[in-house]
């Protein structure tokens, strides 16, 4: 009751603005191939629901793919740069660089170096181009911010190097962990989409290659249920990554709790 | 006996002006000595430096104990947030090792001398400031130190609470045959607590006075309400106001 109290005035405003959209296109006879009416667009769903699926899954794939490298080798990098300030002097600005280059520009190069024999690959490391840069950056001000105090006790009781990462540093920079991790999972999502307007048709297209299709082909409609369908996957992911810090952090982080007895 | 000897100890950050120093003191073994001082004097780096988690520009810093048998109590609780109280307390041990079933029985000893018996459970947001500061205390004296090292860890709680766990860390203490070095701004505190008080300066720190407080081994309130404590405290209010 209480997901339904908090969600229902969004609901509510939805399904309003849907009902003036179709009012609205019914009244002054817009063409469908400039904005179809809500129904067509769910009728083109519901016909093209295989195909829609099929190259959801694939832009899923590539998305979680892109996802899981961004945290391995982010967090990785990040607690080498903690450890070693001469590794971080080194890489940090060509790290930055890749940042800040738009990755269409990059794209096509990276299409051309690894997607000859494997184009997922190549749609797999565009997408983690734009998606590691947040987790790293989080994870390096996380595993940064430990309490001294806490650093002292460690250092006091001849905490190993692994052991302060494992029971100190890592814990304590989760919350910050899990910031960038769910930035990054939206980012995933957007250069998986990215990288596959830049790859064009081969043997994986996603659901990018099926909005260029039926743009193509002046189907408005279908190109609206992809639309729909990637927004679906965007929220998902979103709300899925939320759940997961939800259920890592409930239990102790400030955030979720009321503090103690005084 | 003496469980440290410091010697013509200064420190400094980097190239910066010296904010203590020179630091000639003798700690004997067993019972508590207080470091009184206006707060910003370097009491607490003067702690850190005897911990070795500061380097001192120059002097030395001769320990009774080896590293492993000192213990310390933070201004703040300093708890880990996701670990629970048992956890918490035996970091000490965890850090060191596996945990016997030796070390968790003393722990819920110590748990139960510190009233925390029952909490074993619990997650440190769930304590209230008192009990979050006696779990740390409870840390400390897991790993059964030689030299306790206290920085001024009850500063943040109201008196009621303050003065009861006073009482108790005097008890631990003595009954234990701890020595203890114990950090505070507070002259009724280390009139209470302390066998010792050690009077600093302002910046550059040094110890000024060194009293030798003649109470009982067992204090409560009638140590608190006795004329002597009332004489001590007046004649070190009066060596902070020369110091300040």
């Amino acid at each position: 009751m209480r997901w339904l109290r908090s969600y229902s005035p969004a609901l509510l405003f939805g399904a309003a603005l849907l009902g003036l959209w179709e009012w609205l296109v019914g009244h002054y006879d817009v063409p469908a191939y400039v904005l179809p009416a809500p129904h067509l667009i769910l009728h083109a769903a519901q016909s093209q629901a295989a195909e829609l699926g099929a190259a959801a899954w694939i832009t899923i794939q590539i998305t979680a793919q892109a996802l899981f490298w961004a945290v391995t080798l982010g967090l990785g990098l990040a607690i080498l740069f903690t450890r070693a300030r001469l590794v971080e002097r080194v890489l940090y600005p060509y790290v930055v660089i890749l940042q800040v280059t738009p990755v269409v520009a990059i794209a096509p190069l990276v299409l051309i170096w690894v997607g000859f024999d494997n184009v997922n690959r190549a749609l797999v490391i565009i997408a983690w181009i734009v998606a590691f840069f947040p987790i790293l950056t989080n994870a390096v001000s996380g595993l940064r911010a430990v309490d001294p105090n806490l650093r002292d006790l460690f250092k006091l009781y001849n905490a190993t190097p692994l052991q302060t990462l494992l029971k100190l540093e890592l814990p304590s920079a989760l919350p910050q962990i899990l910031t960038g991790v769910k930035i990054s999972g939206g980012l995933a999502l957007i250069g998986a989409i990215v990288a596959e307007f830049v790859a064009g048709s081969g043997n994986s297209t996603g659901l990018a290659w099926r909005i260029i299709e039926t743009g193509n082909r002046l189907d408005i409609a279908g190109l609206f249920a992809s639309l729909l369908l990637l927004s679906g996957i965007g929220i998902g992911l979103f709300y899925l990554l939320s759940l997961a810090e939800w259920l890592s952090l409930r239990k102790w982080h400030p955030a979720y709790q009321k503090q103690g007895n005084g | 006996m003496v469980a440290l000897d410091i010697t013509n100890l200064h420190f400094a950050y980097d190239d910066g002006p010296n904010i203590l120093g020179p630091i000639n003191i003798k700690i004997p073994r067993r019972g508590i000595t207080a470091i009184l001082g206006p707060s910003g004097c370097g009491k607490s780096t003067l702690l850190r430096l005897v911990a070795g988690l500061r380097k001192p520009r120059s002097g030395h810093i001769t320990h009774a104990f080896s590293p492993s048998e000192l213990g310390f109590v933070f201004q703040d609780p300093t708890l880990l947030d996701w670990a629970s109280v048992r956890d918490n307390m035996m970091l000490p041990i965890t850090l060191g090792g596996a945990v016997s079933r030796g070390k968790r029985d003393s722990g819920d000893e110590i748990l139960r001398q510190l009233g925390l018996d029952g909490f074993q459970d619990y997650l440190p947001h769930q304590l209230s400031g008192g009990m979050r500061m006696r779990l740390s205390l409870a840390r400390a004296l897991i790993a059964q130190p030689k030299l306790l090292l206290l920085d001024e860890p009850f500063a943040a709680l109201d008196e009621i609470i303050r003065n009861r766990l006073d009482e108790d860390l005097r008890t631990l203490v003595t009954t234990q045959a701890m020595t203890a070095l114990f950090v505070t701004h507070s002259v009724s505190e280390s009139v209470f607590l302390a066998d010792r008080i050690l009077v600093m300066s302002r910046r550059p720190g040094v110890i000024t006075t060194s009293i030798d407080i003649d109470g009982p081994t067992v204090r409560d309130i009638n140590w608190r309400e006795s004329d002597a404590f009332r004489r001590y405290c007046r004649d070190l209010f009066s060596q902070l106001e020369d110091v300040s």
